[in-house]
């Protein structure tokens, strides 16, 4: 090439002294919060600050939603669905459609049919809070703050052999881990992607799957939720500081441009609102129809039964969990959100229910993120990462089993 | 027609994207929201062009995958609109002399022009036009402005690249 490095900066110096100007003038407000907020004496404060404020804004909204919205429309539709239950009458149709009833009525969190409980787990329980997160993801990324926490937290992200920047990843992983795998192409290293990749399938549940933990866990009190979550972010950080000793190769440093805090552009922040909704519809709802459909084809031909026996000494002696949690296992590949729903009836202790969530959350990603990860990491790679899914899923769950 | 939406990162190419093709794309204020490319179509003048939305990159010579398929993208061209951050402008114009070197028709959006002016940053358009020679627009993509001075340097662009490619 005829032109160097050295070379070009020499002219883009030559060339910015002719045409720019730059006028004196004092720090704005947003700029004075922005300085703020990577200090680590102001930032750590103002991190944690903003953590608590949009967990609680992602619950209030979430929990609003559910019982001023969408558990309304339900009982509306809850004749409707009664009245086909009775035109049907007995039989395979109605077990696939509406399900089991519970003491002659739909149970939508346990009938399992495909207009009950295959409406009501993606609907009524999950879409609430995927729009509340993501309305406060998407402000968060629209003012800048996301790139100021990467720096804030850096060094916490070297011990796990990533940088600062992953983080942002990790926070797309929260809403669902198909878009937060495809976002690790901005690290650098192949080591990097690795790690954060198998970080997120393994320690980092979706959206959907936290709000169907909240609901099984949650009827036991906070105190549950508050295991499930802890542990998981324990696993997180314990196994990412393995793979940071274990592995090969670098993790280089952070090189990152921070962005100034902008006052969000509502129209274009609404319409990314909207579009990871419908994401959310087109991607979510027809895997969840397709996984109460599976459970109960599944169920009628009595396959279920016959892998409860298989699986048995893992499940009832390991984690401590009854038989029925097996069929869950099996449709977790393909959804967590259908596999939490299945626990539901199954009228599980706490220490259960939290063994359950947990093994779900880790054990394997759904099928949606496991293609997007094969594609990104490569069969091999994929393989490795699978293998630490499963060994750490069933080690932190037997311990939990023991412990508990 | 192919034209690529080449830039650093966070400095609107999404933005812009949307703004011409009308697809909706993720848009974000940080580096790296763009991983992937997009494609959307365009009208210009009579006939219709393919927009490619290219992940930002700082320089021809890739670091990260998002990267390498900036680079992998820009082989299969015909015309850059490099969109620049005017608030950052020596840092942005290196990918813009990297782009002028490989002889490909190159159109400067100085995107986020708004907060140029807001923090006191004075560009000369003219002066910097004749010193790389070629052509340079101010734009607010998030809100539209400039988008229709762009669109017509863009199809008198595109119309002398098409009579040169049938001549």
């Amino acid at each position: 090439m005829s032109v160097n490095d050295e070379q070009r900066w020499v002219e883009i110096g030559r060339i910015v002294s002719q045409v720019q100007t730059v006028t004196h003038r004092h720090h704005t407000f947003l700029e004075k919060i922005g300085d703020a907020s990577i200090k680590p004496l102001t930032g750590f404060p103002i991190a944690i600050v903003v953590l608590l404020f949009t967990f609680q804004i992602i619950r209030f909204i979430g929990e609003g939603l559910i019982g001023y919205v969408f558990e309304p429309i339900f009982d509306i539709y809850t004749p409707l669905a009664m009245k086909l239950s009775e035109l049907l009458g007995p039989g395979f149709v109605h077990d696939v459609l509406i399900g089991t009833l519970i003491e002659g009525e739909i149970d939508y969190g346990q009938s399992m049919g495909l207009l009950t409980t295959g409406l009501f787990v993606p609907f009524a329980m999950v879409l609430p809070y995927v729009f509340a997160f993501y309305l406060v993801l998407s402000f968060l990324e629209d003012c800048g703050y996301l790139p100021r926490l990467a720096v804030l937290i850096d060094s916490l992200m070297h011990k796990i052999g990533l940088h600062g920047l992953a983080i942002v990843s990790f926070l797309l992983g929260l809403g669902c881990n198909v878009p937060g795998a495809l976002s690790t192409r901005v690290l650098e290293t192949r080591r990097q992607v690795f790690i954060a990749a198998t970080l997120m399938a393994i320690a980092v549940p979706c959206m959907a799957q936290i709000a169907m933990i909240v609901g099984l866990v949650g009827r036991y009190g906070a105190e549950g939720l508050g295991i499930v979550l802890f542990t998981l972010f324990m696993v997180w950080m314990i196994l990412g500081y393995l793979l940071n000793k274990i592995l090969k190769g670098e993790s280089p440093e952070i090189f990152m441009e921070i962005p100034p805090y902008r006052i969000p552009y509502w129209g274009a922040l609404l319409k990314k609102l909207w579009m990871r909704i419908r994401f959310f519809l087109r991607e979510a709802v027809p895997y969840v129809l397709l996984g109460v459909f599976i459970v109960n084809i599944l169920y009628a031909l009595g396959i279920i039964e016959h892998m409860g026996k298989i699986a048995a000494p893992i499940v009832v002696g390991l984690l401590g969990l009854p038989m029925g949690a097996v069929a869950a296992l099996v449709v977790g590949f393909l959804r967590k959100d259908v596999a939490i729903g299945m626990l539901l009836p199954l009228g599980l202790t706490m220490p259960q229910a939290i063994v359950a969530s947990v093994v779900l959350a880790m054990y394997f990603p759904c099928v949606a993120t496991f293609a997007t990860l094969t594609k990104e990491l490569g069969i091999v790679d994929m393989a490795k990462s699978t293998v630490i899914m499963i060994a750490s899923a069933l080690l932190v769950g037997g311990l939990l089993n023991l412990i508990l | 027609m192919r034209i690529l939406l080449m830039g650093n990162p966070n400095v609107g190419k999404s933005a812009l994207f949307s703004r011409l093709t009308g697809v909706n794309v993720i848009v974000s204020n940080y580096p790296g929201t763009t991983v992937e490319f997009k494609k959307g179509t365009m009208r210009l003048g009579e006939q219709w062009v393919e927009v490619i939305d290219v992940p930002g990159a700082y320089t021809l010579e890739p670091t990260t995958k998002a990267e390498e398929i900036a680079i992998e993208m820009l082989k299969n061209g015909d015309v850059v609109i490099n969109v620049v951050d005017a608030t950052n402008l020596e840092r942005n114009l290196y990918l813009t002399l990297q782009l002028l070197e490989r002889k490909i028709p190159v159109i400067v959006a100085l995107n986020i022009w708004d907060e140029a002016k807001h923090k006191g940053i004075l560009i000369d358009v003219e002066r910097l036009e004749k010193l790389l020679n070629t052509p340079f627009v101010p734009t607010v993509a998030i809100t539209g402005e400039g988008i229709k001075e762009l669109v017509s340097m863009l199809s008198r662009l595109c119309s002398v690249k098409a009579q040169t490619k049938r001549g």
